[in-house]
């Protein structure tokens, strides 16, 4: 193994307000926190381990909604504590500091899953291998910047599991990779997917679509979060409800009822906002069989919840699902889009 | 401060892998679906991450699903939907038979109850003489019902008059499980007319026993007491087998009939005689055991099916369908009931009815014949003597004072 940048861990962390030097942690939490994270065989001194946790707790509050991080109660720390996965982090901020043992640790517990997920991720060994290396090179900290060292594992809090932050962040790297060259995609198989949509959408009605526009976008901005997730989710990504259900923690009947209930509101929102700027009842249904591509993307990313700054523009065919969510047809997930 | 979401800025690596693991305050939660609902990148980046997470979750369900074997394996899956009907099946299945054994356990009950009989002494003799012609070894081991029809037939060689029945005879008495016998409806419902002690009957030799009903005995053993009077018996004669229908109980004008196989159909008889049965026993051979005055029974006693009970205030009922419906005898007595009984029964003939069965349960039997080789030369000597009154039910009041009823509804005071 290629040795480490030296960095020591007070620069690894980034630099806290003052208030931390002036808060401690309870010795009875430290010395019960110390004999439970292994921070000694990850090679760092107890003063680099109370730092550490004290830099965690005064970046989330000790978990407090209310109250400065001075009044934390020992027994507060404890509670805290327990809940941030104080083994991970100390091998992360260690990681991140160069220590050695540390990065024995880390490869040991960390490397073959790296690289199954990368090629789960990419779908693709070879892909998946160059995705792991380019994640550990940053995670070396290679990178460079302002003179400094960067190391991505400074980003990590202990809310998560380790190995759960490394996936989400290959995840992040392959979707800003596809994200970036999926334009690259031959303009044959552009035209031949777009062509069918384009021949079985009929005629819009010019003085219909700003009209449409302002109607689906009212009509999406009235509905929670949630509900937005789930219609962003099923109808413009694609997802199925188990995948959905998985990603919030609920069952996919409810799922399936909440986002039926969901569509149908932002159907009748739709169609009373129509009728409501002139539109007759059939004219409000007719209009719904729009194309959305028809819809300007100016019009459409405001409804769409705040889609503006996720780089859409009128040539994404991402976009084109709106057509599927006011018409009710599933589309095909982004893992099958980014395999192909 | 760290601060993963921003205006503009997608939630960092830790803020969404949070996200995913359902990690994050409830508050931040919020804000990162927020996002999430509106930003695509982030959307991927989590459904990525989730699926990635639950691909490398260990299959823990499907890892004990395999595991298993036997009767949960997939081979027996197919089977699983079978089983509740199975089920319902046996038990079904379970419950009949238990309500069967219920109602053949009454009977079963009579006969275990039932205390061993004293036979009077002339009986004794002359059941000696038809259990000898009976128990010869090698005809009771030879009159099995799997044997050939020759076995059936009555009249094989005489045995020697004085044989005395060796232990293996014994054993095959006692061990036979296909003794013949009646069955025990037609010893309740039917019993056999009352022979006429004083007419000889006979048997005639090489006549088949066409009109004989034989029924292989498969249930009940053979009783204790029963091999006892058995194996206790000897006398020359026909080693006949004992068992007889009614219809051939009956007397036949074939001529004189030896007193061997008068005593043996005695003993027949004896047989099929009704068991009293006495003390709360008897309320086992009714389901209502609570009688019309809700209170508990206190004793009881039953002959045939009737029954009788007297509960804890010590009234008496009666009931002539085997409890199903009680009476409340009118009180012929004084003091109060403490208990009542059923007088065990006595060698004597069979009774078409109850009263004639009470009746002859009273018959005094005859003097037993001084040589039993003499009787069976002269049987017509054998008179049975005038019936006395019967004696079914007894009751004992709270100053031991006796009454005694032949049908359990009329009652005398028995004379100390």
């Amino acid at each position: 193994m290629e040795a480490v940048p030296a960095q020591t861990v007070a620069t690894a962390v980034p630099a806290e307000p003052s208030t931390v030097a002036q808060c401690v942690i309870a010795p009875s939490v430290l010395d019960e926190l110390w004999r439970s994270s292994e921070a000694e065989a990850c090679g760092l001194s107890r003063a680099e381990f109370e730092q550490i946790l004290l830099r965690i707790g005064m970046a989330q509050n000790f978990g407090l909604t209310a109250g400065l991080p001075l009044d934390v109660t020992p027994g507060q720390q404890a509670a805290f504590f327990t809940s941030v996965r104080i083994a991970d982090l100390v091998r992360a901020r260690a990681c991140a500091g160069g220590s050695e043992p540390a990065w024995e640790r880390f490869i040991g517990l960390y490397r073959q899953p790296l690289l199954r997920a990368a090629i789960a991720i990419t779908c693709n060994e070879s892909l998946g291998r160059e995705l792991a290396d380019g994640l550990y090179a940053e995670l070396y900290g290679l990178t460079v910047r302002e003179g400094g060292r960067r190391c991505p594992l400074d980003s990590y809090s202990g809310r998560g599991s380790l190995i759960g932050w490394l996936r989400t962040t290959l995840a992040q790297r392959h979707v800003d990779q596809h994200r970036r060259t999926h334009r690259e995609q031959p303009l044959d198989e552009i035209n031949q997917s777009a062509a069918p949509i384009a021949s079985s959408a009929g005629q819009p009605d010019p003085k219909i679509l700003p009209l449409l526009a302002s109607a689906v976008e009212e009509a999406l901005e009235s509905h929670d979060c949630e509900e937005r997730f789930l219609l962003a989710s099923y109808y413009l990504d694609g997802h199925r409800l188990h995948e959905i259900a998985a990603v919030l923690g609920v069952h996919e009947a409810t799922v399936s009822r909440k986002l039926k209930r969901a569509t149908e509101a932002v159907r009748k929102r739709i169609l009373r906002d129509l009728e409501r700027r002139g539109l007759s009842r059939r004219e409000a249904r007719e209009a719904l069989e729009t194309d959305p591509r028809d819809l300007t993307p100016e019009a459409l990313t405001p409804g769409l919840g705040g889609m503006s700054h996720t780089g859409l523009s009128a040539e994404n065919p991402r976009r084109l699902r709106l057509k599927e969510l006011l018409q009710s047809s599933p589309a095909k997930p982004f893992k099958e889009q980014a395999g192909r | 401060m760290n601060r993963p979401i921003q205006p503009d800025i997608h939630p960092d690596a830790d803020s969404l892998n949070a996200f995913v693991e359902r990690a994050l305050p409830e508050a931040e939660h919020g804000l990162v679906l927020e996002h999430v609902a509106g930003c695509a990148r982030c959307r991927d980046v989590v459904y990525l991450a989730q699926q990635i997470a639950e691909a490398e979750a260990p299959p823990v369900a499907q890892v004990q699903i395999g595991a298993r074997r036997g009767w949960s394996s997939p081979l027996f899956a197919r089977w699983r939907v079978a089983w509740i009907p199975a089920a319902a099946l046996a038990a079904v299945a379970g419950v009949l038979i238990w309500v069967q054994l219920q109602s053949a356990r009454p009977a079963v009950d009579m006969a275990r109850v039932a205390p061993p009989p004293a036979l009077p002494a002339g009986a004794a003799t002359s059941a000696t003489a038809a259990g000898v012609a009976a128990l010869a070894p090698s005809e009771a081991v030879a009159h099995r019902p799997q044997s050939d029809n020759s076995a059936r037939k009555v009249g094989a060689p005489p045995a020697p008059a004085a044989a005395i029945p060796t232990p293996g005879m014994r054993a095959v008495q006692r061990n036979a499980p296909n003794e013949f016998q009646l069955q025990d409806n037609e010893v309740r419902m039917s019993p056999p007319a009352q022979p006429d002690l004083s007419a000889p009957t006979a048997i005639q030799s090489e006549r088949p026993l066409a009109n004989t009903q034989w029924q292989p005995r498969q249930q009940v053993p053979m009783s204790a007491d029963r091999a006892t009077s058995a194996k206790s018996v000897q006398a020359p004669g026909d080693p006949n087998m004992i068992a007889v229908h009614g219809g051939v109980m009956a007397a036949t004008n074939a001529g004189p009939k030896p007193l061997a196989e008068t005593a043996a159909q005695t003993v027949t008889q004896y047989e099929m005689m009704p068991q009293p049965v006495d003390g709360l026993a008897a309320l086992r051979l009714t389901k209502h055991l609570k009688l019309p005055s809700g209170l508990n029974p206190v004793s009881s006693a039953a002959m045939l099916n009737r029954l009788l009970a007297v509960d804890s205030a010590g009234t008496l009922f009666l009931s002539g369908d085997a409890g199903k419906h009680w009476d409340a005898v009118p009180v012929q007595w004084t003091g109060k009931v403490k208990g009542v009984s059923a007088q065990p029964r006595t060698l004597a003939a069979p009774a078409d009815s109850l009263e004639t069965a009470a009746a002859s349960i009273a018959v005094a039997p005859s003097p037993p014949p001084a040589d039993a080789q003499s009787s069976a030369v002269q049987p017509a000597n054998i008179k049975a003597p005038p019936p006395v009154p019967a004696v079914v039910f007894r009751l004992v009041n709270d100053q031991h004072r006796a009454w005694i009823s032949s049908d359990g509804r009329t009652w005398h005071e028995q004379p100390q």
